[in-house]
């Protein structure tokens, strides 16, 4: 992509997950890294990427100038839950996109490449949007509950159950594990039409630690073996484009049960976090690529 | 005092493949709350909301067995298990305090106690009894335990139960930490002991005598692996040494229904149980583990083995299954 043509972002809150995104960005043609705003004055975060990036700001979003408001197009919220809706005041008042990477809940939820809203085509949404992340688990399924019930006339149950590594969640996630199973319960709900929905989340204390694990389990009727198979295989090929290090650990569709079960395992690329990190990895590569689908949509609206 | 917890109905699902019977409910609550138990636990052997192709379907819904062992119990306290993560407040937890539970376990994994925090704080504003249960205790080092058990003590527990779910501890290794819970927290404290290499039974007396008051245990051993400490020896025992009564008559038709109703699903101390208490190895696994290597035609030693290495926790059943993928390509 040409310089002029670059995705101009900010990253709200250099914490973990924010740094490991903002060094994404600065290695990324695709986009370029304006400001990096935190809160806090003392913010080692912010420390690290002072002279890698024009504008670092350490009083928080009211402290963004108005000149270079404008010349942004979105933002990516790495702050907290608490923080967030803050921001989306003030960020929805410059009509900028805002990617919520913390569990919120404010956002419409959104995987790239899947209709989840369906009543709501993305290509008839403005500039002001604000995409909710989900989860990891959501983000490690959703493509592939999607590929398993595209043929299925009936869908009576979905299961969806991940382990992380103790050592990659944080106590933000801790304290919020029934927020992680509500949404991802919820836009599990949204993306497809199914009886019951349940979503798991162990955490594993392994050491060393393990990387992060998926499963996800259907249960219905009216496709055969061989299209579901074929949707599984085209969706893994498709998730890895934007996911490289995840893998198909697991695979058992069973017509006659009416069960298809399917795992995946996801080591993260190592960049800032480790590679046992994989569950925070997906919400970033799925962040930059939400970015892109929607300021390429943006950009041929006009 | 010395109260005794039952979790034949919850732990014994396990056994049960998670298919206890209503009826069976019904009747073992009838008699049950003739013995002078301080409280039973009812529900999926994973606790609430665990019903799932993971860990293994219900046959009736939580809400169910809650209500049938509701309705039946008088004098003996109510309880369920719930692990978070499985379970959530507003899906399981609020619906299972409208049926009029008494206790609520909070289960961890020893070293995640922080995952229940929301989950105690919250119990504690609903008027219920809540105990903090560390599952595979053998994990944690004894410093670990006892800034684990401080949490629970800081979220506002009312106990903390010393899970040996693989049935590990011997006396010297379970007096260690029952001292040192004792000395540093100021909470009471119990223990649930199972059967994997014989000794479940000696352990829970070994809780006893260090200061626990909360002791496990189940109707003829009916749980997980090579099953419970058997409820009706510790009682035995605890008559004999004047820290309990009980009308025998009493315990002997509650011992037979479950010998009668359950005979080819009562657990026994077997090879299987034996390396998983070796290996430190959540007893659930076993069935999964003679499968599995059956399946891929590998040696069941081995397989604990490296279950036992790799540190698995329960709820992991599918990385068994890749452990076993492993050993069967590193053998062809």
């Amino acid at each position: 992509m040409k310089t002029k043509d670059r995705i101009r972002v900010g990253v709200i809150g250099p914490g973990k997950i924010g740094q490991d995104l903002c060094e994404r960005i600065l290695s990324d043609k695709d986009f370029e890294l304006v400001s990096v705003i935190s809160n806090n004055n003392s913010s080692l975060g912010l420390e690290r990427f002072r002279t890698k990036i024009k504008h670092p700001i350490n009083n928080g979003i009211m402290g963004v100038e108005s000149k270079i408001m404008e010349s942004l197009d979105g933002f990516f919220d790495c702050s907290t839950a608490e923080a967030a809706p803050y921001n989306w005041d003030y960020i929805s008042t410059w009509g900028k996109w805002l990617i919520d990477l913390t569990p919120s809940n404010i956002g419409i939820p959104f995987i790239p490449f899947l209709p989840i809203n369906q009543s709501k085509p993305l290509t008839t949404l403005g500039s002001s949007m604000n995409f909710s992340m989900v989860s990891c688990g959501g983000q490690s399924s959703a493509p592939l509950i999607s590929a398993i019930c595209e043929h299925l006339a009936v869908v009576e149950e979905v299961e969806v159950s991940s382990s992380i590594a103790a050592q990659s969640a944080g106590l933000a996630t801790r304290n919020n594990l029934d927020n992680y199973i509500h949404t991802t319960e919820n836009m599990i709900r949204g993306l497809v039409n199914a009886k019951l929905v349940k979503v798991i989340l162990v955490i594993n204390p392994s050491n060393p630690p393990v990387f992060m694990r998926t499963t996800i389990t259907v249960k219905g009727s009216g496709a055969s073996e061989e299209s579901i198979k074929k949707n599984i295989a085209s969706a893994i090929s498709n998730f890895k484009k934007y996911v490289p290090g995840l893998e198909q650990i697991y695979e058992l569709i069973d017509a006659r049960n009416k069960i298809y079960t399917v795992s995946v395992s996801i080591k993260g690329e190592g960049f800032y976090l480790p590679q046992f990190a994989g569950n925070l990895d997906i919400i970033n590569l799925a962040a930059l690529e939400t970015a892109r689908i929607h300021t390429s949509h943006l950009r041929n609206m006009i | 005092m010395i109260k005794l917890f039952d979790v034949t109905l919850r732990d014994g699902n396990h056994a049960l493949k998670h298919g206890i019977g209503l009826d069976f409910i019904e009747k073992y609550c009838c008699i049950a709350d003739k013995i002078g138990i301080w409280a039973i636990e009812v529900g999926h052997g994973n606790g609430l909301g665990a019903s799932s192709f993971l860990v293994g379907k219900s046959k009736y819904a939580d809400l169910e067995m809650i209500e049938k062992a509701r309705n039946n119990l008088i004098s003996t306290k109510l309880s369920v298990h719930s692990i978070p993560g499985f379970s959530t407040i507003n899906n399981h937890l609020k619906p299972a305090l409208n049926l009029g539970v008494d206790v609520i376990r909070v289960a961890t994994h020893v070293t995640e106690v922080n995952t229940g925090r929301k989950h105690i704080e919250f119990l504690k504003t609903q008027g219920v009894i809540v105990q903090g249960v560390l599952m595979m205790s053998h994990m944690a080092t004894i410093n670990q335990l006892v800034e684990q058990c401080k949490l629970l003590e800081n979220y506002g527990a009312d106990a903390v139960v010393l899970m040996d779910s693989a049935g590990v501890f011997d006396a010297k290794g379970l007096s260690e930490r029952l001292r040192a819970i004792k000395e540093n927290i100021g909470l009471e404290f119990g223990i649930h002991a199972h059967n994997n290499l014989g000794i479940g039974v000696a352990n829970a007396l070994t809780g006893v005598d260090l200061g626990a008051n909360i002791i496990d245990g189940a109707t003829m051993e009916l749980g997980a692996g090579a099953g419970n400490a058997q409820l009706e020896a510790i009682i035995a025992n605890l008559v004999r040494r004047n820290e309990f009564e009980v009308n025998f008559n009493d315990l002997l038709e509650l011992s037979e229904l479950v010998e009668k109703t359950y005979y080819e699903f009562l657990p026994r101390t077997t090879v299987d149980s034996i390396l998983s208490g070796l290996h430190g190895v959540f007893s659930g696994y076993a069935p999964l583990v003679k499968n599995l290597s059956i399946e891929f035609s590998i040696s069941r030693s081995k397989l604990w083995e490296i279950i036992g290495e790799k540190n698995l926790v329960a709820g992991q059943e599918t990385l068994l299954r890749e452990i076993a993928q492993e050993i069967k390509r590193k053998n062809d």
